[in-house]
């Protein structure tokens, strides 16, 4: 018992001048960067770091280095400040559309190899430079930009969808063959961040983008859609009989709606000529009507999940030429058409001469199952 | 040369002195009690017989002496006047007869009177002992919302007349030592004879049997005597004052130990989780029962923990905290001008400061003093830049947790704990608070109490008892005792009796 | 020497605590990096690799409770020196606790690697293992009973990190299973093969049978042992299919640990730290029964105090760990011992056997003939 004693006590001695602290006053904890390209193609970091002041409102300062590797712009901007620079609660990570459409898969190698990073961390593309969004003025948002971002990002706890995407679930769907990945876009809308699209990439290039007003078509392919406000702009002609006469004259019905359940499956139908369903089921609660409109008729209620279904099916046409055009396997059609396919292997290249040629059918199910407590 | 004066001594004090006149008596009384004058001696002639009457002042009630003295003036002179005919003459029932000088001086200072008729073989003593006592009072360390309030009092008497109230069963044994050689106290072991387990019984038996001290000062150091290991932090047996907790476990087999002129008695063995019942427990409807019983484990690991994370989590692991909390507890930290261990140590021993100062200082002094101690300096340490707020709080709720245990003993190893852990974290960070808990997980492993397992019912695994230790089940279920204290009786009443149901409208 | 050990009663154990045991010597460091080398092998079906191990498994923990049956009370050191001879079979046994110090040295090598790639990148090799020798000879000095109990608490304890499992559980992948049964025959031999590393420890059994109090009921909880490592290893190896990308996880070394990255709880973040360091409650089992094995065989073969046994194997320990610097080293261990394990752990006993029943045999008809 004494010799035990004896032992722990000379290792602590040891054990004092072996391990470097890290006390967190001494410490600028980064929260979310930025990654920018300069014009002598060096890289360029922004970062928004804690910094632990007594009696400071605002704990949140932006850094920003400069340096040939990430590491080394971190490094760079480290000198900056009195604090040591660490990476743990990093939550996101910007990267500018010029980066993004070089490819970001020498970044996520980085981040992936460090052991301090957490997987927790979301990415995302800035409209233009990434460092632009740091700058902006605190006035414009209530918290400080890290967390302020992370909020616009960070979808519901339980929620792993769109605009949420983990770098885990990134690099997953770059090292899979038959998916390629989206990410959120962020830009300036007077003056305050805001998402405005999404990010579309073949691999880890970015290819394209689209509006965010889209994102529900991806969000559904990719799982459980619960409790997501959606809205829709249909022709007015085939509701005429549903309304009632004299109440308006506009050419489009506005409907916004709660989306309380939704989701899309991918059937392969025909291997050989590369045939895939695609079954979007939605639950609709509808909260707004621009019109009044007869909703206690069955036939009414009918009548307007038909025109909803027939819409949505030609969007997500739309959207997979766009698709095609790019080259970019977002839907995930690759990999149902991989797991159908003898010994489960499907190379990048096979999938790339295949994927332009696959015929999708999109069947859309609408069903609207609540509408408030009035009926007009 | 000592050695031989010493014996010599023994020996004529194990000698027979009588028959011998009075003046000699008194002679060689006043010369063994040299210095104290309370020596009361005094002279009487009846039917023509010289007659010592001595004893102690102090040691002597002095209402007794009456009809003790009374019947030996009148004596009838008619009768032979000898030791044997005053012995039952007397009306008093408890005399007893003695002739060597060592065995009057023990029974004079136990308080016994003494009757000398000179010339005679014997002397004759009646005991007319006065003892101070209080009377039972309102328990002090360990109180209780529910349940008796009384508490063992100094006098062992009156203990066993409380417990043998608590337990009126002819089962019940206690079982009279005598331990201290040169101030010998009275020890009682009360076990239920039907249900006890033999070995137990036998190994605390021994060990106050072979137990060789000059004196014992009460029952918690007997406790430590009898202790498997003294070494040890953790108390190996259960102290408390309380006896409707005594009688509880006496009657579920474990051995209880009473010392004369000690408030406290003392259960064995006992494992880790008895520290943590209270027989409030059983007080409560079950579910609350259980909700307190639990509560207070979560409160032993919290205490242990919550500082030692702090400071590694402040020193090393910054990751670990949630970023909200992260902007908090860095804008505290960042005012103070210490490391997390230090400023940790610091409040700490703060707090044990206050506690200390609050139980040493009389009660009323020493509420104001938590109040003081509590608010005003902790407020002033923030302000002063010694320790950030947060900590402050961490160690408040620690220090509050430690607080729920219901045996103050048990109590004080708890917040003894965590400064070697405290330590561990600021040396090693969250690594060595697990390695801190790994060791104690060793250490309270190895510990035995009366040579049982301290960890039981967990290790060895006794599943059966488990609602007797972390959780309690209505009666009904409880028909059994702990299996793991292995008692000769396992039984405690009929399951189906217990069980049996009435059907509806019946 | 004698072939049969007598234990005092004080020391025997519970067959129950047999689970435990089996449980906690298998699951270890293994299991953190374990997906990867099955899943190079059989992809997709690692499940089916990983259940043909567990019933070669149980077919040798069959064999091995065979041969132990042949006997009164023995263990592999008795019976080696019973089938050949005092001096092969001491030899035998000495080769035997050199394998187990040789895991003892692996499993605490890898654990150290990862505390310094997740935590303490400064922190020297000789500082980790002298505090985790202190543990492990803390638990040791109490004999048998601590030995078993340390394995039992400490094992209760770290099932509460699987918990933290449930974040990756709620991120797989579905299609990343499919298709099914695709992998041949000899590819699934191969990851069953690769197993052999993160299953090896049961040869305990054989050392510590003698101390099974009742051993008519010790069969069970052995199985159930087995089949809960199977359970777990399994579990885990799906989820890091179905959370990693293929390519992915072949690349990754540690995936249980990359596996709880990304869970958190409201109170506490980045519970990777967490289960990187409560590990440490995880490999003590292990290290504390190896130790005990090796030490109880040293008294077993040449009379040694066990603990003298235990301050000098510490003294080696100490020294030994300071040679591993680099990753590849740590990797050339774990190949070795994960090599010559699946000889001395599957293949061994397997061939125990047969010389066992000749000598049973010929025992037989030796003792009919006079009679």
């Amino acid at each position: 018992m004494r010799k035990l004693t004896i032992m722990i006590f000379s290792t602590m001695l040891f054990l004092s001048s072996c391990l470097p602290t890290l006390q967190l006053e001494d410490l600028g904890v980064i929260t979310s960067q930025g990654v920018d390209m300069t014009e002598k193609d060096e890289i360029e970091i922004t970062m928004s770091v804690l910094q632990f002041q007594a009696n400071s409102t605002s704990p949140t300062t932006i850094v920003s280095g400069v340096g040939s590797t990430i590491k080394g712009a971190v490094e760079d901007a480290g000198q900056k400040v009195s604090q040591q620079l660490v990476p743990g609660k990093l939550e996101l990570e910007i990267y500018s559309k010029e980066v993004a459409e070089k490819g970001i898969q020498p970044y996520l190698d980085t981040l992936r190899r460090d052991a301090n990073i957490p997987d927790t961390l979301f990415l995302a593309v800035a409209e233009e430079k990434a460092k632009d969004i740091f700058h902006i003025k605190e006035e414009y948002i209530s918290t400080n930009i890290g967390e302020f971002l992370h909020g616009l990002i960070q979808p519901g706890s339980e929620q792993r969808l769109f605009p949420g995407i983990s770098i885990n679930k990134f690099s997953t769907y770059i090292n899979n063959e038959g998916i390629d990945p989206i990410a959120p876009i962020i830009g300036l809308r007077e003056g305050t961040p805001v998402i405005t699209g999404i990010a579309l990439f073949k691999d880890d290039k970015m290819k394209g983008q689209l509006p965010i007003e889209f994102e529900h078509y991806f969000t559904l392919n990719e799982g459980t859609v619960r409790e997501d406000l959606v809205e829709f702009e249909l022709p007015m002609e085939p509701f005429t009989e549903y309304l009632p006469k004299g109440s308006g004259d506009e050419e489009k019905l506005k409907i916004v709606a709660l989306i309380e359940e939704g989701n899309g499956k991918i059937k392969l139908k025909d291997k050989k000529a590369l045939k895939f369903d695609t079954n979007i089921k939605i639950v609709l609660n509808l909260l707004e009507i621009s019109r009044q409109y007869k909703l206690d008729d069955p036939k009414a209620i009918a009548q307007l999940e038909k025109e909803i279904e027939k819409q949505t099916k030609s969007q997500y046409e739309d959207i997979l030429k766009y698709l095609k055009e790019l080259n970019t396997d977002i839907f995930g059609y690759g990999m149902i058409y991989r797991t159908n396919k003898k010994g489960g292997k499907l190379t990048d290249k096979e999938w790339d001469e295949k994927y332009p040629n696959i015929d999708v059918t999109f069947n859309v199910k609408v069903d609207i199952v609540r509408h408030g407590t009035v009926n007009r | 040369m000592w050695n031989r004066r010493k014996r010599s001594q023994s020996d004529q004090s194990d000698e027979v002195i009588f028959p011998l006149k009075i003046d000699e008596l008194k002679n060689l009384l006043v010369e063994t009690f040299v210095n104290s004058s309370s020596l009361n001696f005094t002279k009487y002639k009846i039917n023509n017989k010289n007659v010592a009457v001595f004893f102690i002042d102090y040691q002597v009630e002095g209402a007794k002496l009456g009809p003790f003295l009374e019947p030996l003036l009148e004596f009838d002179s008619d009768k032979e006047f000898t030791y044997q005919t005053l012995l039952n003459g007397l009306p008093l029932s408890t005399g007893s007869t003695s002739n060597t000088l060592k065995d009057i001086q023990k029974k004079l200072i136990s308080g016994e009177a003494f009757i000398y008729i000179e010339k005679e073989k014997q002397a004759i003593s009646y005991p007319l002992t006065i003892k101070e006592t209080r009377s039972p009072g309102k328990a002090e360390t360990e109180s209780l919302v529910l349940g008796p309030k009384i508490a063992f009092t100094e006098s062992i008497l009156k203990n066993m007349n409380i417990i043998r109230w608590q337990i009126n069963s002819t089962d019940l044994v206690f079982e009279e030592f005598t331990v201290g050689k040169q101030a010998p106290r009275e020890v009682r072991i009360a076990y239920m004879k039907s249900v006890a387990n033999e070995d137990d019984v036998n190994t605390i038996r021994q060990r106050i049997k072979e137990l060789d001290v000059d004196q014992i000062e009460g029952t918690i150091v007997l406790k430590q005597y009898l202790e498997d290991s003294q070494t040890n932090l953790f108390p190996q047996f259960d102290e408390t004052e309380l006896p409707d907790r005594f009688a509880y476990n006496v009657t579920r087999g474990k051995i209880g130990v009473l010392v004369d002129g000690s408030p406290t008695s003392f259960i064995a063995p006992a494992t880790l989780f008895s520290f943590l019942e209270s027989t409030e427990d059983l007080y409560m409807r079950w579910q609350a029962g259980s909700f307190l019983r639990i509560l207070r484990f979560l409160a032993m690991f919290f205490s242990i923990l919550v500082t030692p994370t702090y400071v590694a989590a402040a020193t090393y692991q910054y990751a670990i905290i949630p970023s909200q909390l992260l902007v908090s507890i860095g804008q505290s930290r960042a005012a103070v001008p210490f490391p997390p261990i230090f400023e940790a140590l610091l409040l700490e021993f703060l707090l044990e400061l206050l506690r200390e100062a609050g139980a040493r200082l009389p009660t009323k002094v020493g509420q104001t003093m938590g109040i003081v101690g509590g608010i005003v300096i902790g407020q002033a340490a923030v302000e002063a830049g010694l320790t950030s707020n947060i900590l402050i709080i961490v160690v408040a709720m620690s220090a509050l947790s430690s607080f729920t245990t219901p045996s103050y003993l048990f109590g004080t190893t708890i917040r003894l704990i965590r400064f070697p852990l405290i330590i561990l974290a600021g040396f090693l960070g969250l690594a060595g608070i697990v390695f801190g808990v790994s060791f104690l997980l060793i250490h309270l492993l190895r510990l035995t109490s009366l040579g049982r397992p301290y960890l039981v019912p967990i290790y060895p695994l006794r599943l059966a008892d488990f609602n007797k230790v972390f959780f309690r089940t209505p009666f009904s279920y409880e028909s059994k005792r702990a299996k793991s204290y292995r008692p000769k009786d396992l039984i405690r009443f009929n399951k189906k009796d217990a069980k049996q149901k009435r059907d509806i409208d019946e | 020497m004698d072939i049969n050990v007598k234990v005092k009663p004080n020391l025997q154990i519970r067959a129950f605590y047999l689970f435990f045991i089996i449980a906690g010597i298998q699951l270890g460091v293994g299991i953190i990096g374990a997906p990867k080398f099955i899943f190079v092998e059989a992809e997709r079906d690692s499940w089916l690799a990983i259940l043909i191990g567990f019933l070669f498994m149980c077919v040798v923990v069959g064999v091995m409770f065979f041969i132990l049956n042949q006997y009164e009370n023995a263990d592999y050191f008795g019976i080696h020196v019973d089938l050949f001879g005092k001096w092969i079979g001491k030899f035998l046994g000495t080769l035997l606790i050199i394998y187990l110090g040789a895991s003892f040295l692996s499993i605490l090598m890898t654990y150290i690697q990862v505390i310094q790639i997740f935590l303490y990148h400064a922190l020297p090799n000789w500082i980790i293992t002298s505090l985790i020798m202190i543990l492990v000879l803390y638990t040791v000095f109490g004999g048998i009973r601590v030995v078993v109990g340390v394995t039992f608490i400490f094992f209760i304890i770290t099932l509460s990190l699987l918990t933290v499992l449930y974040d990756p559980l709620l991120r797989i992948n579905m299609y990343n299973y499919l298709p099914m049964f695709q992998a041949s025959f000899p590819e699934l031999l191969r990851g069953a093969k690769a197993t052999a590393y993160t299953f090896a420890g049961f040869e305990i059994l054989m050392i510590i049978y003698p101390f099974v109090s009742n051993k008519r009921n010790a069969k069970l909880p052995v199985y159930l042992g087995l089949t809960f490592t199977t359970f777990l290893f399994i579990l885990i190896t799906m989820l890091s299919i179905g959370y990693f990308s293929a390519k992915g996880l072949k690349n990754i070394d540690w995936a249980l640990l990359i596996l709880v990255k990304s869970a958190s709880f409201t109170f506490l973040e980045r519970l990777d730290y967490i289960v990187v360091i409560v590990w440490l409650m995880v490999i003590i089992p292990n290290l504390v029964l190896l130790m005990w094995a090796m030490a109880y065989g040293m008294k077993r073969l040449y009379k040694i105090q066990q603990r003298k046994t235990h301050y000098l194997f510490t003294g080696i320990i100490l020294i030994a760990v300071n040679y591993f610097q680099y990753g590849h080293q740590i990797t050339k261990l774990t190949d070795f011992i994960a090599k010559t394990g699946f000889w001395i752990v599957y293949i061994y006993p397997l061939l125990l056997l047969p010389i066992v029943l000749v000598r049973k045999k010929l025992k037989s008809s030796g003792r009919s003939k006079p009679s």
